[in-house]
């Protein structure tokens, strides 16, 4: 898909007559997160599709300035995901980011944005069922947020 | 006070302790100081000491090492961004003799709102407060009214680097909360503050005086100028001015000492102190501790504490 | 060319009325800052003078970021779009002596080039100019040194001088003409062309006296050693040349979504670093040493050489706005002093 059509596209959703939906975008790990979201598919469990993913090496490869310029983009929602403490593929990657994206929450927060609009946690490989349920959650969380007004105005 | 300036940077000059000394002279008016860099014992007379020297010198010493060794004049605030550019590795602790100057506060200009400025001659700190010589006479203008908010809340003291102490430290108590903006601010509701930044940073220029005024904004290349890889687009769109505003924010968490330069130096008047102090209160409130304090501890973002950070999910 | 009265309170009527035909824009104080809005509510109209407005007339003719054209990308096709639609016509009210002199630097800057900016003269020809003289000059302000505008006003249709509870209007061109027909407006006596007279006179007395700075920037020194001491004191930002009514140069860049996108312009300043960065790596201004020099050679050596006037007209703006307080007015005087 092009980067228009991710920030563009409608999740489908079959039959039912058209209401709105969130367009959230997830940074999830690729060694955990990522491969928790590709057991989630092999178990053929069901989870809502709005979410657009992006595979990052590691938690802490997601600048705080990914989350921002998703909001800035116009998006209803981020979620931020990676390796549980002490099973980061770098050692200690995800403890950087815990601190940054906790942080980021609160920030959010004081400057206008719904803290329900970012989530961020621990997802393993082995979460399959986990990785279902947290986004699940999330983007029923942000459903009931609402559409986001947008920074500009 | 100023004569026990002049005569320390005089004596760092003269025995070549230092290449130049980093302070304030007399500006273009009566009602502004200037910074001044000393690098001759004449020089030095030029140095004053006064409620007009509210800039944050800690911002030339990046560059102004690269001379050789500098002697800065610092307020206690100020001595807090030299503690930063130590803990980050920006200039070695060696390469700078902190010369700390004791302050009363320093002057908001709002305290002149009265007073036609080209009538002002000449501006001391008298009693709690300033009094202000004019053509006309001798104006006494309260504490309250006469420094910034920044300084009605202080209660700092020494910086941890400090070299040199001239003069005894002002006996003052706070006049303020520090953070009685903040909880004015936070009466807001969260969609509130979105609609009041969105409103603020229209007014953005992006002179990039904040940025520039900042001695924590140091870097080579900030993530806004780079031509490559466009993160922040150069328009002045509501949303390109809050995503520039936003990131430097970020950048500067768990760094900024709270010297109000950004917000000092902004034309357009945008409070940018506002976002910088509710970062560092979060940052103080999770993490433990602040900016400044400690030229060896680890930065707040670029370290962890597996005992004490907060787990996002806990089991 | 004709001199009317109109009084204080019928100044609002009059706008009303002239809101009408065309956009209404006037100074107005929102927080600390006032700054040149459209008036939508003649009811509550208070404008915001002599107060200067923290940015000239600069964003009103070349706005902060102007959109050149935009496209669309249809498989193999693309579509351009320019908004070429006619904005409306509009009145600007208020405007000091010194930002509406600063016009004609500007239009000789825009009209020397091949093409002309046609984006820049279509919001010129559009827009009609009602002035008003100073009556408390800013501390900052040395507009006499430069030109006699305060009492010879240039570039606008209408000149306003305050004389208590009403304002003295001189028609300077014949869309002034016609504004000073509306009904507000009545005859002036002698008395009142008096009172306007020494108004102006009571403001020039407050402030310097003219500098011939064209003839004397001829010998500025190139390597005069003040401009080491500026730049070490210089934090290079951009708040002088971005609020300075003269400035003009922009950056053009482009922002690409996908299959759509636009290209823009946007200010940009001399005193940035990459103002000058060339796409091999070399920067003919690689300091701020070079870079402040060209600041003030380009306003009072290059701009009177090229065009025949100064590229200044002393509002002040880059002196109160400067963070490290650097008067462009003391390092014109020193530059000439030490030639």
């Amino acid at each position: 898909m092009s980067e228009e059509q991710v920030i563009t596209k409608e999740p489908e959703t079959a039959g039912a007559p058209k209401e709105w939906e969130p367009k959230i975008i997830g940074f999830l790990c690729n060694w955990c997160t990522y491969a928790g979201a590709d057991l989630a598919g092999s178990s053929r469990l069901k989870y809502p599709a709005n979410m657009r993913v992006v595979r990052v090496p590691c938690s802490g490869r997601v600048d705080p300035q990914f989350v921002l310029k998703a909001f800035e983009r116009g998006f209803d929602g981020v979620l931020v995901s990676g390796c549980h403490p002490g099973d980061c593929h770098y050692a200690k990657g995800n403890y950087y980011a815990r601190r940054r994206h906790m942080l980021l929450q609160k920030f959010l927060e004081h400057m206008g944005i719904e803290p329900e609009r970012f989530h961020f946690d621990w997802i393993s490989a082995a979460e399959g069922q986990k990785f279902a349920e947290v986004v699940e959650e999330f983007t029923g969380q942000v459903k009931k947020a609402g559409p986001f007004k947008g920074v500009g105005k | 006070m100023e004569n026990e300036l002049r005569q320390k940077a005089k004596e760092l000059l003269e025995s070549g302790q230092v290449k130049q000394v980093i302070g304030y002279e007399d500006g273009s008016t009566a009602f502004k100081s200037t910074p001044c860099f000393a690098s001759s014992p004449e020089d030095a007379d030029r140095l004053v000491w006064n409620p007009t020297c509210v800039n944050n010198l800690a911002v030339y010493l990046p560059s102004a090492v690269k001379q050789g060794k500098v002697a800065v004049a610092v307020k206690p605030c100020d001595g807090r961004s030299v503690v930063e550019l130590i803990k980050e590795h920006q200039i070695n602790r060696d390469d700078v003799v902190t010369m700390v100057v004791p302050c009363p506060g320093v002057l908001n200009p709002d305290a002149l709102a009265d007073i036609d400025p080209k009538t002002i001659k000449n501006i001391e700190w008298k009693g709690d407060g300033i009094s202000v010589t004019t053509d006309s006479g001798e104006i006494s203008i309260p504490r309250e009214k006469a420094f910034l908010d920044k300084c009605l809340s202080c209660t700092l003291t020494d910086p941890a680097v400090t070299n040199i102490k001239l003069g005894d430290s002002p006996e003052r108590s706070p006049l303020k909360d520090k953070d009685a903006a903040i909880a004015e601010y936070e009466k807001m509701s969260v969609d509130e503050r979105r609609v009041f930044w969105a409103k603020e940073f229209t007014k953005c220029i992006r002179c990039y005086a904040c940025r520039q005024a900042c001695p924590a904004c140091y870097c080579k290349e900030c993530f806004v100028d780079k031509n490559g890889q466009v993160w922040a687009l150069k328009s002045t769109d509501p949303e390109a001015n809050w995503f520039f505003h936003m990131t430097r924010a970020m950048h500067l968490a768990g760094r900024c000492i709270g010297c109000g330069e950004c917000e000092r130096s902004c034309p357009m008047g945008i409070p940018l102190t506002l976002i910088g102090r509710t970062l560092e209160k979060d940052v103080e409130e999770m993490f433990g501790s602040g900016a400044g304090q400690d030229p060896d501890a680890l930065p707040i973002l670029g370290s962890f504490d597996l005992t004490k950070d907060p787990d996002p999910c806990p089991e | 060319m004709e001199a009317k009265v109109i009084a204080k309170s019928d100044i609002g009527a009059w706008m009303k009325g002239l809101a009408d035909k065309c956009d209404v824009i006037a100074p107005v104080k929102d927080g600390d800052v006032s700054a040149f809005k459209k008036i939508e509510d003649f009811g509550t109209l208070s404008i915001d003078l002599p107060t200067p407005t923290v940015k000239g007339l600069r964003e009103q003719f070349t706005p902060e970021t102007e959109t050149l054209f935009e496209y669309k990308l249809t498989g193999q096709q693309a579509e351009l779009t320019s908004d070429t639609a006619a904005q409306k016509d509009r009145l600007i009210f208020g405007v000091r002596a010194c930002d509406a002199a600063a016009l004609k630097y500007t239009d000789a800057v825009n009209a020397n080039c091949e093409p002309k900016d046609a984006l820049y003269f279509a919001k010129r020809k559009q827009t009609t100019l009602v002035g008003v003289c100073c009556t408390t000059p800013a501390w900052s302000c040395f507009c006499t040194e430069i030109g006699d505008f305060l009492a010879n006003p240039i570039m606008m249709d209408l000149y306003l001088t305050d004389i208590g509870d009403k304002y003295y209007a001189e028609a300077l061109t014949p869309k002034g003409e016609t504004l000073i027909g509306a009904s507000q407006f009545q005859a002036a006596t002698d008395a009142d062309k008096q009172a306007a007279e020494s108004a102006k006179q009571k403001v020039i007395a407050a402030l310097p006296s003219p500098i011939d700075h064209a003839e004397k920037g001829k010998d500025f020194d190139w390597d005069d050693p003040m401009f080491t001491k500026l730049a070490e004191k210089c934090l290079a930002c951009g708040a002088c040349t971005f609020l300075c009514p003269t400035c003009h140069c922009f950056d053009i860049q482009e922002c690409a979504q996908g299959s759509k996108g636009s290209r823009y312009r946007c200010w940009d300043t001399c005193q940035f670093e990459k103002f000058t960065l060339m796409g091999h790596g070399h920067n003919p201004r690689p300091s701020k040493n070079e870079r402040t020099r060209q600041r003030v050679f380009h306003k009072f050596k290059y701009s009177p050489e090229r065009y025949g006037i100064l590229g200044c007209v002393g509002c002040g703006r880059c002196i109160t706005a400067c963070p490290v307080n650097i008067d462009i007015q003391r390092v014109v005087h020193k530059l000439e002093a030490d030639k």
